[in-house]
C-alpha cells in the first residue's frame, strides 16, 4: 500500500476563485486506477463532511474521452497514450506529492473543482463535424473503393475521442489538433468529401469564435494526446483550409 | 477581395501570413549573406561596393525594398497579434509543469526571440543602412561596414543576435512548412534536412564576418 499526498484545485463554481487544498491519502493500492483513488478519498471526504472532489468521469475505459484533469502539469497524467480513467497509481511512488488541476483554457470555463465545460467542442462539431446522409437504403459497404492508406488514416483520426487534452497541454489553448482530426478522419473517405470545403471553413470560424487560440507548432498536443495523434493532422486541416478558400 | 481578407483574419489566416513573411524574409537573408560574404573577398571591396551600388540603384530592387518593409511589419504586427490572441485563450497556467516538458523552448519562445532580433534590426540599420544611406556624410560602405565588423563590442552585439535568430529559425523555419500543411511524412525528411541547414548554416556565417574582422585580426 502507499501514502500519497494530492494537491487539488478546489473552486466552488464557475465565479468563484479557487485555490489548491492538500489531502493526505493512505492505504493506497498500486493497482486502483487514478479515478478509483479519488472515489475512495472522496468517500472518506464524504464521512468526515467535507465536500467532495468534483471531476469528470464516464466510461472508465478509455474511449469516452469524458475523464480529463491535468495531473502534475500533464493532461491525463505522465503515462503516453493513457487516459486519466486508465492510469493506475503503480505510475506513481510511496511518499509522492501529486498535483490535480483542472484544463486551463478560455473556452473550457470552470464548472466546479476538476470539471469544465467542453460544450465549446460540440458546438464546433455541429458547425461541420458530419456527413449528411440522405434518406434510403444503406448501400453496400464495398460499393465505394477506399485505399488502406486512406482508410487507415481516417481511422487514426477518429481515433480522437474529443477529450480536450491538447487544449488542455497547448499553451496558446489550440484546439487545432482536435478540429484536425474531424476534418482529417471525414476528408480523408469519399462520404466527407462532397461537403469538405465547407466542413473546414465552418469548424474553423466555429473553433475561433469560441476563443481557442493559435497553433504555434510546439507540439505539446501530440506529446499528450491519449490516442496518439500527431501533427499530420494539424498539417492536413491547414491544407484543407488554404485549398477550401483558395478554391 | 473580401474572401482573401476573410481568410487571412482566421487564425490558420493569420498563421499563413505570418509563415508567408518568415519564408519572404528569410530568401532575403540570403540575399544579404551572400553579399556579405563578398567581405571575404580579397578585392579592396571592390565587388561589396559594386554590389551595394547595384542595390541601392536599381529600381526593381528599390521596389522589393519596400516589399521587405512590408513583408517585416506584417510579420512582427500579425505575430503580435496572434501571440494576444494566444494569451487570452489561456487565461491561467498550471500550478505544475510537466516532466518531462512537453515541448521545445525555442518553438514557446518565438515572440521574444523576435523582439530581441526587433532591436537587434534598429541597431544594426542605424548602425551601418541609415549612416550609408541617409547619413550626413559620405561614406564608402566598404569602409563603414569593415569598421563596424571589427569593432568586439559591435562583434558581441553580432553574436548574441545570430543566436537569438538560430533559434528563431530552428523553430520559424519548419514551423512554416507545417502552417502550409506541406509537413507530410513524404516531405518531413527534406524539410528537416533543408531546415538544420538553414537555422545552423546562415547564422553561422553571418557571424563568421564579425568573429573574423573583430577576433581573428582579419583585414
Amino acid at each position: 500500500m502507499m501514502n500519497i499526498t494530492l494537491k487539488v484545485w478546489r473552486q466552488k463554481n464557475c465565479n468563484s476563485k479557487g485555490a489548491f487544498e492538500s489531502y493526505p491519502v493512505e492505504g493506497v493500492s498500486p493497482d486502483m486506477s487514478f479515478l478509483e483513488m479519488l472515489d475512495m478519498l472522496n468517500e472518506r471526504l464524504i464521512k468526515k463532511g467535507i465536500e467532495p472532489i468534483a471531476f469528470d468521469h464516464d466510461c472508465r475505459e478509455g474511449i469516452c474521452g469524458t475523464c480529463s484533469m491535468v495531473i502534475n502539469g500533464r493532461p491525463h497524467g505522465p503515462i503516453k497514450g493513457v487516459t486519466t480513467c486508465q492510469l493506475h497509481m503503480r505510475s506513481f511512488k510511496d511518499g509522492d506529492n501529486i498535483v490535480i488541476e483542472p484544463y486551463r483554457a478560455k473556452a473550457f470555463p470552470i464548472i466546479k473543482d476538476l470539471v469544465v465545460d467542453r460544450s465549446s467542442f460540440e458546438r464546433i462539431m455541429v458547425a461541420g463535424g458530419y456527413v449528411s446522409v440522405r434518406t434510403g437504403n444503406a448501400q453496400d459497404a464495398n460499393a465505394i473503393p477506399i485505399g488502406k492508406h486512406e482508410a487507415d488514416e481516417a481511422f487514426n483520426a477518429a481515433a480522437c475521442i474529443g477529450c480536450g487534452a491538447c487544449v488542455a497541454s497547448c499553451k496558446n489553448s489550440s484546439a487545432m489538433l482536435f478540429v484536425g482530426a474531424k476534418v482529417s478522419q471525414y476528408a480523408l473517405l469519399p462520404q466527407g468529401k462532397p461537403e469538405r470545403k465547407d466542413r473546414v471553413l465552418n469548424m474553423v470560424a466555429a473553433m475561433d469564435a469560441e476563443g481557442f487560440g493559435n497553433c504555434s507548432n510546439t507540439g505539446a498536443c501530440e506529446a499528450t494526446c491519449p490516442k496518439g495523434l500527431n501533427l499530420t493532422h494539424i498539417a492536413r486541416l491547414n491544407r484543407e483550409y488554404i485549398s477550401a478558400v483558395l478554391s | 477581395m473580401g474572401w482573401f481578407t476573410k481568410a487571412l483574419s482566421t487564425s490558420i489566416g493569420k498563421k499563413l501570413l505570418v509563415g508567408l513573411t518568415g519564408m519572404f524574409l528569410s530568401i532575403f537573408l540570403v540575399v544579404h549573406l551572400y553579399i556579405n560574404l563578398h567581405l571575404f573577398k580579397n578585392d579592396g571591396g571592390e565587388t561589396f561596393r559594386a554590389m551595394a551600388e547595384f542595390m541601392g540603384t536599381t529600381w526593381a530592387v528599390k521596389v522589393l525594398e519596400f516589399g521587405l518593409l512590408l513583408g517585416f511589419i506584417l510579420h512582427i504586427v500579425y505575430s503580435i497579434l496572434v501571440t494576444i490572441q494566444n494569451k487570452a485563450a489561456k487565461p491561467a497556467g498550471y500550478g505544475a509543469s510537466p516532466n518531462p516538458g512537453t515541448s521545445k523552448a525555442s518553438s514557446r519562445n518565438m515572440i521574444w526571440l523576435g523582439l530581441l532580433l526587433g532591436v537587434f534590426l534598429v541597431i544594426h540599420l542605424q548602425g551601418i543602412y541609415f549612416k550609408a544611406k541617409f547619413g550626413h556624410e559620405a561614406h564608402d560602405i566598404y569602409e563603414l561596414t569593415l569598421s563596424v565588423m571589427s569593432d568586439p563590442a559591435w562583434a558581441v552585439v553580432y553574436l548574441i543576435s545570430m543566436v537569438a535568430l538560430a533559434i528563431h529559425l530552428k523553430h520559424g523555419f519548419q514551423s512554416a512548412f507545417q502552417t502550409f500543411g506541406l509537413n507530410v511524412p513524404k516531405y518531413k525528411g527534406m524539410i528537416e534536412a533543408v531546415a538544420i541547414l538553414f537555422w545552423v548554416g546562415v547564422p553561422a556565417a553571418f557571424a563568421s564576418i564579425p568573429v573574423y574582422f573583430a577576433f581573428l585580426g582579419g583585414k
